[in-house]
């Protein structure tokens, strides 16, 4: 049997901040997109492939996750939802999942925490358990992970801790570019190669995506999926007005078969 | 009234917002009464088989499920980690599945010939119909659904299947025997394919 190949996942990615969606540039300076049930709807007519929300605000005041909102925005969304932000135990996990949404993705229980992390992808398995990581390329040209709760430097080493993602036994991670966040320059492509060359479970490339083309570069350097921000709630050449957008199914299809 | 049996954990939610907008109502029970009284079953789940199976056995509705599709003809719709609880047993645990359709649920095994194919299978990908299967009427073109699994459900009898993917290998995304039905992806969250193949399972 002869099936087309489909293509890789394009992903909105939307931050959710006093249940409002913002986007930042370098991780600061948010600016107001719009209201998250009517983005949500906006996107559900393009039938995008998936969509994550990351509640930053949660994150970083160390707040619990806003279930309610969570709820009215899972029961909105007819392609998979992802949420993250401020998930600390598998607790927090099942409500969320239990809100109907597909996947969570955690981040700072990875350092805080691996033993909850892991016993969460024990109870929900693999699937449904998204890992990701913050990338901050230092002066040296060194790739340092920083977590959204504080900011600050975890300690171990990069491919230390690619290895406790994998141990972990997350189902896909999520890669970060914190310089590339909201700047339209392109995926770190070197960065994506790094981490895919070291794990085996997918990879999804997220910070800096300009082009329609930077989501072939971000496949071709490893990725399973290419998500964006600025690239989906922006005009094109434009960091500041505010359009909805996602390219047609023709587009992305001609995209990958060229 | 669709009974969606509660396994727990899982996407009992999205599945009820879906049949919402079909305008078909539905309740999320693990009450034996209530799926006495369904006029259709559906049975979701994610995480492993062995959580799922325990859910079931903690609640006695192993049996209540088998009469209601055995005896009563119910139709029942198993989803994902549902679709793989139909069948006789699974790689991934030790517990029985209800056996409703012969078949073992086995684990993505991907050699080097298919370095590309990660797992879990996840994202959007295509299901072929097989001819003239109710679920998959009214599509006009090949549908496309989303998935997510590292397992997948490996049918006995060839005439069971009524769905397949590819992904490194051709595997049974759909089957069907008689009033029993399972798919191993999310039409509740696999937009208008998913609300066409829960229209075709409701009405």
């Amino acid at each position: 049997m002869h099936l087309p190949v489909l293509p890789p996942r394009i992903i909105p990615c939307l931050l959710l901040q006093d249940e409002a969606f913002v986007k930042t540039k370098k991780f600061k300076n948010p600016v107001y997109i719009g209201d998250p049930i009517n983005t949500i709807n906006l996107f559900n007519k393009f039938e995008v492939d998936e969509i994550i929300v990351l509640d930053i605000g949660c994150a970083r005041k160390k707040k619990p996750p806003n279930f309610s909102l969570i709820e009215e925005l899972a029961s909105e969304c007819w392609v998979p939802l992802t949420y993250g932000g401020g998930i600390k135990s598998v607790e927090d996990a099942k409500k969320i999942l239990n809100s109907g949404i597909e996947k969570i993705l955690i981040e700072s229980l990875i350092f805080t925490n691996p033993q909850e992390a892991k016993k969460c992808v024990k109870e929900f398995g693999s699937s449904s358990i998204v890992g990701c990581i913050n990338v901050k390329k230092n002066l040296f040209g060194q790739y340092k992970i920083r977590t959204q709760a504080n900011y600050k430097r975890v300690a171990l080493s990069f491919d230390a801790i690619l290895d406790l993602l994998v141990e972990i036994n997350v189902g896909e991670i999520v890669v970060n570019s914190i310089n590339a966040d909201g700047t339209k320059k392109g995926y770190d492509l070197i960065l994506i190669e790094q981490v895919a060359r070291r794990v085996g479970c997918p990879i999804v490339a997220m910070g800096g995506a300009s082009c329609l083309d930077d989501f072939k570069y971000a496949i071709i350097a490893g990725a399973s999926a290419a998500s964006a921000g600025s690239y989906f709630v922006f005009q094109s050449n434009s960091l500041a007005s505010v359009l909805v957008n996602y390219p047609s199914r023709k587009k992305i299809e001609d995209l990958f078969n060229e | 009234m669709i009974v969606i049996v509660n396994t727990g954990i899982g996407n009992f939610k999205s599945i009820q917002n879906m049949l919402l907008r079909i305008g078909v109502k539905s309740i999320i029970s693990a009450c034996s009464d209530k799926i006495m009284s369904a006029s259709k079953l559906i049975l979701p789940g994610i995480g492993s088989f062995d959580t799922g199976m325990s859910e079931l056995n903690k609640n006695n509705l192993v049996d209540v499920i088998k009469y209601k599709v055995l005896n009563e003809d119910t139709n029942i719709l198993g989803i994902c980690l549902g679709m793989q609880m139909l069948g006789d047993g699974s790689e991934e645990g030790s517990l029985n599945g209800l056996g409703l359709i012969r078949g073992k649920v086995k684990k993505f095994n991907f050699t080097e010939e298919f370095p590309k194919n990660k797992i879990p299978h996840m994202g959007w990908n295509y299901v072929s119909p097989k001819k003239g299967a109710d679920l998959f009427h009214e599509f006009d073109s090949v549908p496309r659904f989303y998935f997510t699994h590292s397992y997948y459900f490996d049918c006995q009898d060839d005439n069971n299947v009524i769905g397949s993917t590819s992904y490194g290998i051709v595997f049974d995304s759909a089957i069907q025997k008689k009033n029993i039905y399972g798919v191993q992806f999310h039409p509740e969250k696999s937009h208008r394919f998913g609300m066409q193949l829960l229209k075709n399972f409701s009405t």
